[in-house]
């Protein structure tokens, strides 16, 4: 199983859409790679330039409703080929959650007053996040001193991350 | 215990698979040329052909050009159509498209046609699939590996029984009030998260009284309160849209044993929700948006509150806390999509440019039908030469500005009868103000919103 966790990107907003995380106008593209440069190309947040600050990131921290809108797997196909393996949220809209773990990305939920003390602590901050998924906790890392939130997973999310999604998983079994 | 119509559908499309594997067997599966492409490669590249061709319903729709034949041409929308197409007679699929001249919005075409029935499991690669439950059929939107799965196997393999959840709209809706109206209001009371991952019923009084095109309207919005299907039962208006003769629908094929059998999956009275709230019509009024999510919506007579995160590039499109609904200045107008883009939803729009009697005067103004039945029908009516003469463009059937991944883009405040307000949705320099379609209509008329009840009045229309 690959590890869970990377370079962390806080995107402070609730509702963030798939339109802001892959706007229409790129669906027509046939091959997953051709979405990289256009990831959250319209997302316009106070301090926030995609072109610059998704180099390198692994991890999203975000608010509630991440991935409202359409059904479009292309919204976390454009995650996963600029190497974002998890978002951490408040919560997901139903589709765009499926998609995540059609593809083996890793959507965790903690609750609102955890969200809330983790943008007050973390964001602004150069931080690292790795998740265990052995002992279900996100550890959040900044200079030195290590943060751990404890979250859950359903046995059926779990098993589907475990097989490295939904894909992978429905081809070994059925 | 009594069971929801959804329960019901869900129990009685279960199927099991080889090494007891449970899954939900698909009775429609619309595919779309945005969503699909992927799904067939997938196919292709395991071997494997369409386990359903009958059952798989093919339409082109969110990258049509409406403009016609004079529109400019784009190589990579030409490619996703063309790809359709070939996928289509490869497999067997039938397909409506620009090839034959019957393209048009997927969640129009397919109650049209009399594919989507009740009782049955309607999915599709597309968000707004919910819309088909407004005929008592369990309907979702899903994503292209999951469209893979179903052409693979016409099953959903992955299917989580959700949350049963219900929506109970007593009373009457004002004559002056429409479907939409009824939907924002339900938003602006519970918001866009209410129904994360439900399977929502819509009853009452005043959803009974709606007719398929109105519940349409209805079931097509839950997926902006977060539900995954919306549903109404099955009743006397449900059995009179299969009384007529329709492309893949005989009106014989409505005998009694089907009504008796379509019917009895009505939820039960002593059904349990995890969840439900009830609204009372009388308290609806002419709806607006005014933010940039489901969660920010006003009464026309009323005032913006604050929205959160207005940004920089798009500053000049915003509106001041505290604006009166009816002062922001409107620049264009959009009438279409799967939320309003049907006859009835046209005829509305018509009476109130008819009875106003004077031009546009708002920079543009499209109507776009849903398919090339509702283009029919509207000009047969004369309702395309009320819109043109009043400065309206007439146009071919599609998804166009509601998404607007084809030329159909705007600049600037769009009164619009789609289903979506997000930042840059109609355009990259646009912000959308949803309303219904006779709303819509008004705002072209007048370059900002106005209360309809006022105008009917002054127009001595009875409503």
């Amino acid at each position: 199983m690959k590890p869970f966790g990377g370079p962390a990107l806080f995107l402070d907003r609730s509702d963030i859409n798939t339109d802001e995380i892959i706007p229409a106008r790129y669906l027509t593209e046939s091959t997953k790679e051709a979405l990289k440069p256009h990831l959250l190309e319209d997302l316009d947040l106070p301090g926030f330039d995609a072109a610059v600050d998704l180099a390198c990131m692994g991890v999203i921290l975000t608010r509630a409703n991440f991935g409202c809108g359409s059904s479009r797997e292309h919204a976390p196909w454009a995650l996963e080929v600029n190497g974002i393996n998890a978002v951490i949220a408040e919560s997901f809209a139903r589709i765009f959650r499926q998609n995540m773990a059609n593809g083996g990305l890793l959507a965790i939920e903690l609750p609102k007053p955890t969200i809330e003390e983790i943008f007050t602590r973390f964001k602004g901050k150069t931080a690292r996040v790795q998740i265990d998924l052995k002992a279900s906790v996100v550890e959040i890392t900044v200079d030195s001193s290590v943060a751990t939130f404890p979250f859950r997973l359903s046995p059926f999310d779990r098993a589907l991350v475990d097989a490295g999604g939904w894909v992978d998983f429905a081809d070994a079994r059925y | 215990m009594g069971k929801t119509r959804y329960q019901k559908i869900e129990e009685s499309n279960q199927v099991e698979l080889e090494g007891g594997k449970r899954a939900l067997a698909v009775g429609l599966h619309i595919v779309h040329e945005v969503t699909s492409a992927q799904a067939f490669a997938a196919l292709k590249k395991m071997g494997l052909r369409v386990k359903n061709p009958g059952q798989t319903f093919a339409v082109t729709d969110h990258v049509v050009h409406t403009g016609g034949s004079s529109a400019p041409n784009d190589l990579m929308d030409e490619a996703l159509v063309k790809t359709l197409e070939d996928h289509c007679r490869e497999f067997g699929i039938t397909l409506y498209g620009q090839h034959n001249g019957k393209q048009g919005v997927c969640h129009v075409v397919a109650p049209e046609v009399g594919l989507t029935r009740p009782n049955s499991t309607v999915f599709c690669g597309d968000s707004h699939t919910s819309t088909h439950g407004a005929f008592g059929a369990i309907a979702a939107g899903i994503g292209t590996s999951n469209v893979r799965d179903i052409l693979a196997t016409g099953c959903l393999l992955n299917h989580v029984s959700p949350k049963q959840m219900k929506i109970e709209v007593n009373g009457k809706l004002a004559p002056w009030l429409s479907a939409k109206d009824l939907i924002l209001y339900v938003l602006s009371r519970i918001g866009n998260e209410w129904a994360t991952g439900g399977a929502v019923f819509f009853t009452g009084e005043a959803i009974r009284a709606l007719s398929m095109e109105g519940r349409m309207t209805v079931c097509n919005m839950t997926i902006e309160m977060g539900g995954r299907f919306g549903y109404c039962d099955v009743d006397e208006t449900t059995l009179a849209w299969f009384s007529k003769d329709r492309d893949f629908w005989r009106a014989s094929e409505l005998t009694e044993a089907r009504r008796r059998e379509w019917l009895s999956f009505n939820t039960d009275a002593d059904a349990v929700f995890d969840k439900a709230v009830v609204f009372d019509a009388s308290e609806i009024r002419q709806m607006v948006s005014f933010g940039l999510t489901l969660n920010e919506i006003a009464p026309v007579d009323g005032r913006t509150s604050r929205i959160a995160d207005v940004v920089e590039s798009r500053r000049h499109l915003e509106v001041a806390e505290g604006t009166a609904i009816d002062a922001i200045p409107i620049e264009h107008a959009f009438l279409g999509s799967c939320t309003n883009g049907r006859l009835g939803d046209f005829q509305a729009a018509a009476r109130v440019v008819r009875l106003h009697g004077g031009r546009i005067k708002v920079k543009s103004a499209l109507a776009v039908p849903g398919s090339i039945e509702v283009k029919r029908a509207c000009e047969a009516l004369g309702l395309h030469t009320i819109l043109i003469q009043a400065g309206w463009e007439w146009r071919e059937p599609g998804c166009s500005s509601c998404l607007a991944m084809n030329p159909d883009k705007f600049e600037g405040r769009v009164a619009s009868s789609t289903n979506r307000n997000f930042p840059g949705r109609q355009g990259p320099q646009s912000r959308t103000f949803l309303m219904s379609p006779e709303s819509v209509a008004l705002s072209a008329m007048e370059g900002h919103a106005a209360d309809l009840k006022a105008f009917y009045a002054k127009h001595g229309e009875p409503v």
